[in-house]
């Protein structure tokens, strides 16, 4: 066993250093690097297509930088050709690297640079069905997001395409069989499940590759509740899109409308009044815990284990009851606003939310210790569905399936946003990454989210609950939103175009890239186990299908 | 050769009156256990009923008659058991078959039902054939060492002589006793699918171990399917039950008041072990696949531990 | 009167003897040399059935037959019938009925490869050979036709002998089947040295125990290995597949009887062993069991599943025949009754279920031109009538309740059950364990014959093989209709069979005549009388009955049924493939991981791209060891072979300096040898 952190850890060079570095690289093919710092955190600094690959093997493979978002931009109406723009974070220094790469029409292709960082897989796959620009030497150039019944798709992501309709379904027969992987022998068969499910969860379809109990191989085909969401906010105003942001997936509500108005409040440059910053951080730990008992009794009640799946049940449905009690709306859907919250929840309220926060932390940890000690419960969990560190750290596998693998990276310590740096609360992470880990780190931060709570509310002082955004916000600004949602790093970018309209909004939630780890995880398992792994991920379908 | 029929008649009545009762129980705790009320004790009758009143069946285009057949000689098999299980010593119905026709009856049940499962050509079919099978391999010797050392110690591998034996001997808590109960209620959990070996409820296709052979039944072929499962944990339960508490000699009168008043406490019988099943499945959680095996050699231990007890006490 | 009433015998014989010379005559015309030899077989195999049933039923406990005196002192052609005889007589002619129907229209397969007049030629010899086997009276004219039947099968099992694997697998046969024979020879000599006659062996308890220990073994590996028991089993597994079907029907279903027959005859009736040797019978019995059925679980050619299930039953009719050595040795006759009956009674009906298994295994391989399970499937649309007929004959291998088989099983358990009553905790622990491995074969064997039969049958096909299959000619499918009418007629009414058996048992094994569904008076733990009872026919009745029952049960709760056809559930993913249904190695593989100290399985999944990401190129491979051959056999050949190639390289090498050295050190010896003394 290694030690994880030194050897995936970034590099502690710092910042200036490495932007020397990049440049030193620029000046060889005598490219121009213009390095523009925004809105605290981000660097952005242009390169070529011929230094892509050089500035990935730097800041990737040297320097350690995980590559967390990978978009394009059609940004031929500003200067003439699409922008990729290729995000490195730092996490030790609160930085993000973001390298923008012009693609002109003309030669509608990039290279890949995937077989180095296979973090880029499905963003590359992503640009090529909704760009049409053409990922070169991708190991595997598949269609990820429109499925074979619609053959000859325009890209539609072009601001070019302004069609949106569906052409007729094609026969079933006419459909090609879809490019999945398998493998040759007698002995090998493959059991698809989905996309329709017994149970009423999310569509989604998964390929096993077995020989009987054992899993070879895991294949995953999501996209089905792809609802064209980047594109539908082209053609909103700010204050639509913040609408849309929130019905991206039905329980990351709040975590997705903070990253927007994170992103929209550093572009108009608003200073969000501190009552306002206490009550998002109320209402989104809330919305961390809800999911996180969420996520709990679904894995006691995949085990059988009925008793611990109705408790936390139960603690689901106190923490809903106290989303309730605070704003009227379980799912917490119109209680943030661009400049704050909508309406001063916690007035008078304070007294009501802390005796319900301490009963859900009684409950906590009297579960905890039942669950610890149920020893046929933890001998399902433990050594089931290993996500080892370096696949989490290949795959950008962030949230509780990165901590649990021992990749201590939480966004609110490392890049911390509204008021997380005010506050004293442990980002928990323990080593092992099988599902015993992902149970434990859930129960731990749920724990550490009331606590935090408690001590907010406790901090509590008067003051504004929001504060204006100007009518129009500068054209062509952009910003990026970054939180961390309850399944992990949730990456938001926004920019503006002409009157106050959404230019480009490019969505990154955790499941995009978690989803990528589960194969890996589920190899060498047995099949019965496969749903005990999945639940003990617990992504969001709609999340990553967008 | 009348008296024969009818007893045997009256037998198959009562087992699939009896026969939903133990899993409304069994769910009625599960409930409670989980702070829910919980549907009456009664439900399975309903869905029965409701299953065998609908007048269409879905049929998989890719199956042959043996899906359609299956759902009947399951039946006729488990009734055909069901009909050798001893109620009470107070009706002797002499079926020439003992403990062994019992036990293989039952596996002719099996087989078609893990035959039915392949003929769809679904994967998840072909799955529960194979654990389904491969579980009924390795517990089957825990149950027939029980059931043979049964039979030592009373003398006869009839079961209703087993039952009279009983019956007329004290009621011992001697290790033998003890040793073969415990593996007795191991086998009927696996046998039954339960906790926590199967879990009954589960939507998830690919944890299921029965209830994944059953898929592709759908109304009237259902009800019988769910029928003969809760025929076969009747037939356990009552096994369990009379073998190991029989409770006729505190019958002291006979005729038809002494038959009632004997099928009445079995009815009791039958509630308190269904009771305690419950109580083992909400406490337990589904074991790993691959860990039955374990929990099936602590079975064969038990009951072959009680074998040797007999020749020590 | 003798004369009228042996001339069924000498009608059978005699049909075997002219379907031999027909087949020598016609050897030009294959044809009509097929049909010709097969109608007379078929007209022989009649007759013997006739006359068998009505010795066995009648009192006639000695048929004499032939008795041809030779010119060799000792060598008599002496062939006479008693009642033991006369069964398995009859074993062999209710197979041989429907093998010889089944011949002429499965032989077309071969016949532009191989020549179809010499298979009939060598067949007939086979059969006339089996004939004298049992009927035998004087040890050498045995011995001598026991070789002619190895001879012949060896050839009928080399039919295809273009190809490796065939030859391979015959020369194995033929080398083990021969040393076999060796120890047999050995031991009839050896027996002759001490009687003085070659008439068979009646009563050798008079020799010392040492001696009839010593006898006992080599006569029980004789015939242990033509009977397929572990650790001699190794041939079987590979002869059984090479073997055209007909063989193996032949092969399977009656040559591996005549090691009961051997066991029986030479073993159980003249000696008297000491208790470890019966139980050492016994063992050996239940381990055949367990391994055959353990490989034939994870076996993916359907014929070499039959000839893995074939070892399981010789094992359990060995369990049967050592429990009643066991009862026979502890002075409980009865039960020693109980337990050979049960081992007859398998005899037959195994023959009849695996005689028809593998015609109709050979009616796939017409179909379907392929013997491999993972690329069948969905054949009970195309061949309905086969799988119905498979469909029984699964269902009676696996011994569940209305069939014949359990009959036989039941009786085995009921005596071993019996035999626990009164004995020394060790025997009782024992029987205990091999009670419970019964039990558990017996459930792996369920295992088995579902994939068998749901793999190949049911579903939907896996590969072109089995999308082009078609039903087969209507003289294959008579021939498969006999077994399975047997062994209906043997569950519903076993009575018939059991009577005959029962009178085989006490005349020839001068054991009480026992009733084997009512059994009272057996000796039981304190001795109080005990009560078994089974009457197939009356559960056969109330099964049928119950069945119908949930069936007007169901009409009346729900009136009249209306069907909807529609595909199987697909969670909703359009494109289904016949891939992905349950795969053969799959269905077993569970059982394959829990029994993984006999199997030791190495699975070994690769991705053959250097980056773990891309995991396009997936390999699999699965491997089972088979531990008596690793560990048994190929240590001994590796050392034969070594010894074998140190003689020829150094003792042995051809170089005349040396053989005159020998020459030398010979006289020298000699001449120090003659003045010495």
């Amino acid at each position: 066993m290694y030690d994880y952190k030194a050897h995936l850890a970034p590099s502690a060079t710092l910042a200036d250093e490495i932007l020397k570095q990049l440049t030193k690289i620029n000046e060889q093919t005598q490219t121009k690097t213009a390095v523009i710092r925004k809105n605290g955190n981000e660097i952005y600094l242009n390169t070529t297509t011929t230094n892509l690959r050089k500035f990935n093997m730097l800041l990737n493979h040297t320097h350690r930088l995980p590559l967390t978002n990978l978009f394009c931009n059609d940004e031929i109406a500003i200067n003439g050709h699409f922008t990729l723009y290729y995000t490195y974070s730092h996490h030790l220094q609160n930085c993000h690297f973001i390298i923008t790469v012009p693609i002109t029409p003309e030669e509608p292709n990039f290279p890949s640079i995937t077989k180095i960082t296979p973090a880029a897989d499905k963003y590359e796959r992503e640009i090529r069905d909704l760009f049409a620009l053409e990922p070169l030497e991708h190991p595997n150039p598949t269609d990820l997001i429109y499925h074979g019944n619609w053959q000859n798709h325009p890209p539609h992501l072009r601001k070019s395409v302004t069609d949106l309709s569906q052409p007729p379904l094609p026969e079933a027969k006419d459909v090609p069989e879809p490019a999945l992987i398998t493998i040759d022998s007698p002995d090998v068969y493959q059991i698809p499940v989905g996309p329709i499910h017994a149970g009423v969860i999310e569509p989604g379809h998964f390929r096993f590759t077995v020989a009987g109990e054992p899993i070879i191989n895991l294949q995953t085909k999501m996209h089905y509740t792809h609802k064209g969401t980047e594109k539908l906010a082209e053609q909103m105003t700010i204050q639509q899109g913040f609408f849309l942001s929130e019905r991206i997936s039905g329980d990351e509500t709040f975590a997705n409308s903070f990253a927007y108005c994170l992103a929209a409040e550093k572009i108009a440059k608003a200073e969000v009044p501190l009552r306002a910053q206490h009550t998002r951080i109320i209402l989104a730990e809330l919305e961390r815990i809800i999911s996180h008992f969420g996520d709990l009794s679904g894995i006691a009640g995949d085990t059988a284990n009925l008793f611990l799946a109705s408790q936390f049940n139960m603690l689901r449905i106190m923490g809903y009851n106290l989303a309730h009690y605070l704003t009227n709306t379980r799912f917490l859907r119109s209680t943030n606003k661009l400049g704050g919250v909508r309406k001063d929840f916690l007035k008078g309220k304070e007294h009501g939310a802390v005796e319900q926060l301490k009963a859900i932390r009684r409950e906590i940890i009297d579960t905890t210790e039942i669950a610890q000690n149920d020893t046929m419960f933890l001998d399902r969990l433990e050594h089931t569905g290993v996500l080892y560190a370096h696949t989490a750290y290949d795959l950008n596998a962030t949230g509780i399936a990165g901590r649990a693998s021992g990749l201590d990276y939480d966004v609110r310590k490392n890049h911390p946003y509204s008021v997380y740096d005010q506050f004293k609360f442990a980002a928990h992470h323990l080593d092992c990454g099988d599902v015993s880990c992902r149970f434990n780190v859930r129960l731990s931060e749920a724990l550490s989210s009331v606590n935090l709570m408690l001590s907010v509310i406790d901090g509590l002082k008067d003051g504004e609950i929001s504060v204006p955004l100007p009518d129009k916000l500068p054209p062509y600004e952009y910003a990026y939103g970054i939180t961390e949602a309850a399944r992990g790093e949730n990456m938001h970018w926004l920019m503006v175009g002409e009157n106050n309209t959404i230019y480009r909004y490019k969505v990154r939630t955790p499941s995009f890239c978690n989803w990528m780890a589960v194969p890996y995880a589920v190899n060498t398992n047995l099949v019965p186990d496969f749903p005990l792994i999945n639940k003990s991920f617990n992504l969001s379908y709609s999340g990553n299908d967008l | 050769m009348t008296t024969l029929i009818t007893y045997t008649f009256l037998q198959i009545i009562i087992m699939l009156l009896l026969a939903p009762l133990p899993t409304g129980i069994i769910r009625k705790i599960k409930a409670r256990f989980q702070k829910r009320r919980g549907a009456s004790i009664f439900q399975p009758y309903y869905d029965l009923i409701k299953l065998l009143k609908k007048p269409q069946v879905t049929i998989s285009t890719t199956s042959s008659k043996v899906l359609v057949l299956t759902p009947y000689i399951l039946l006729g098999s488990t009734l055909l058991a069901a009909c050798l299980v001893p109620l009470s010593t107070k009706v002797t119905v002499n079926l020439p078959g003992d403990m062994l026709v019992l036990v293989y009856t039952l596996a002719l049940g099996g087989f078609f039902l893990t035959l039915a499962a392949l003929d769809t050509s679904s994967t998840f079919g072909g799955m529960g054939s194979s654990r389904e099978n491969t579980l009924k391999s390795i517990i089957e010797p825990a149950l027939i060492i029980a059931l043979v050392t049964l039979a030592i110690y009373y003398g006869s591998t009839d079961l209703r002589k087993i039952m009279i034996e009983s019956a007329n001997s004290s009621l011992s808590i001697d290790p033998v006793h003890l040793l073969l109960l415990l593996a007795l209620l191991m086998v009927t959990i696996t046998e039954t699918a339960r906790i926590p070996i199967d879990d009954p409820s589960t939507h998830l296709e690919l944890t299921m171990i029965h209830e994944a052979m059953i898929l592709e039944y759908s109304g009237r072929h259902l009800g019988l399917v769910e029928l003969a499962a809760y025929l076969k944990q009747l037939i356990y339960i009552t096994l369990i039950a009379n073998i190991f508490f029989p409770h006729d000699q505190l019958i002291s009168f006979g005729g038809i008041l002494g038959i009632v008043l004997s099928l009445s406490i079995l009815v009791l019988k039958v509630i308190i072990i269904s009771i305690i099943l419950g109580l083992i499945e909400t406490n337990t959680v589904k074991l790993r696949f691959f860990s039955i095996a374990n929990y099936a050699a602590l079975a064969v231990i038990l009951s072959l531990l009680g074998f040797l007890c007999v020749y020590i006490f | 009167m003798f004369q009228l009433l042996s001339s069924p015998y000498i009608l059978c014989a005699s049909f075997y003897l002219l379907a031999f010379l027909a087949a020598v005559i016609s050897i030009k015309w294959q044809k009509i040399n097929s049909y010709l030899v097969n109608i007379l077989l078929a007209l022989g195999a009649f007759a013997g059935i006739i006359s068998a049933m009505y010795q066995l039923n009648s009192s006639l406990e000695y048929i004499a037959l032939f008795d041809l005196p030779t010119s060799i002192p000792n060598f008599t052609f002496t062939l006479g019938i008693d009642y033991l005889s006369a069964y398995f007589l009859l074993d062999l002619n209710l197979l041989l009925l429907a093998v010889a129907i089944y011949t002429p229209k499965y032989l077309t397969h071969y016949q532009d490869k191989y020549n179809l007049a010499v298979f009939n030629l060598l067949n007939s010899a086979f059969i006339f050979s089996l004939f004298v086997v049992f009927t035998a009276q004087n040890l050498l004219s045995f011995y001598i036709f026991w070789e002619i039947m190895s001879v012949s099968s060896y050839f009928l099992a080399n039919f295809e002998h273009a190809d490796k694997e065939t030859q391979k697998a015959s020369t194995l046969y033929v080398i083990m089947t021969h040393l076999a024979a060796s120890l047999l020879l050995i031991a009839f000599l050896v027996i002759f040295t001490y009687t003085e006659s070659m008439l068979l062996p009646q009563d050798l308890s008079f020799l010392s125990s040492g001696l009839q220990v010593i006898l006992a073994i080599l006569l029980f590996i004789g015939f242990g290995t033509k009977a397929g028991l572990v650790p001699f089993h190794i041939w079987l597994p590979m002869a059984h597949p090479a073997a055209p079907s007909n063989v193996s029907a032949l092969m399977s279903g009656i040559m591996i009887k005549t090691a009961v027959y051997g066991f029986i005859r030479f073993i159980f009736i003249p000696f008297s062993l000491p208790l470890w040797f019966c139980t050492l019978v016994l063992i050996i019995g239940i381990v055949s069991a367990v391994g055959g059925i353990a490989y034939a679980a994870v076996e993916n050619n359907f014929k070499r599943l039959l000839a893995y299930s074939s070892i399981e039953n010789i094992g359990i009719i060995t369990t049967a025949l050592g429990a009643a050595m066991v009862a026979d040795n502890l002075n409980h006759p009865a039960i020693a009754s109980l337990a050979l009956m049960g081992g007859l009674f398998h005899t037959l009906n195994h023959t009849i279920v695996k005689g028809g298994l593998f015609l109709s295994a050979g009616c796939v391989q017409y179909a379907a031109h392929t013997k491999e399970i993972p690329l069948l499937g969905g054949l009970a649309k195309v061949m309905p009538f086969t799988a119905a007929c498979v469909l029984i004959l699964s269902l009676a291998v696996a011994a569940v309740v209305p069939f014949a088989t359990f009959s036989s099983e039941w009786l085995t358990y009921q005596s071993l059950i019996a035999l626990i009553s009164a004995n020394t905790p060790f025997m009782n622990l024992i029987l205990i364990l091999t009670i419970a491995l019964l039990a558990m074969v017996g459930a792996l064997a369920a295992l088995t014959f579902v994939k068998f039969f749901g793999i190949t049958f049911l579903g939907t096909p896996r590969s072109a093989h089995a999308q082009k299959a078609q039903e087969v000619p209507l003289s294959m499918r008579i021939a498969l209709v006999l077994p399975v009418a047997f062994l209906i007629f043997n569950s519903v009414y076993p009575s018939f069979a059991v009577g005959m058996i029962t009178t085989v048992v006490s005349s020839a094994a001068h054991l009480p005549a026992v009733n084997p569904y009512y059994i009272y008076n057996l000796p039981t733990y304190d001795n109080s009388p005990a009560l078994a009872n089974y009457d197939p026919t009356v559960i056969i009745i109330l099964l049928l009955a119950l069945i119908l029952f949930g069936l007007i049960m169901s009409i009346i709760i729900g009136g009249k049924l209306k069907k909807r056809y529609y595909n199987t559930w697909d969670c909703g993913f359009t494109h289904q493939t016949p891939l992905m249904q349950y795969s053969s190695s799959a269905y077993a593989n569970p059982i394959l991981i829990i029994f993984r100290l006999l199997y030791q399985p190495e699975f070994k999944s690769g991705n053959d791209n250097y980056n773990p990401y891309n995991r396009q190129k997936l390999t699999y491979s699965q491997t089972i060891k088979k531990p008596i051959v690793q560990y048994l056999y190929e240590p001994f050949i590796h050392t034969h072979q070594k010894i074998s190639q140190f003689l020829t390289e150094r003792l042995q090498n051809g170089y005349i300096q040396q053989y005159l050295l020998y020459i030398l050190l010979v006289l020298i010896v000699f001449i120090v040898y003659n003045s010495v003394l």
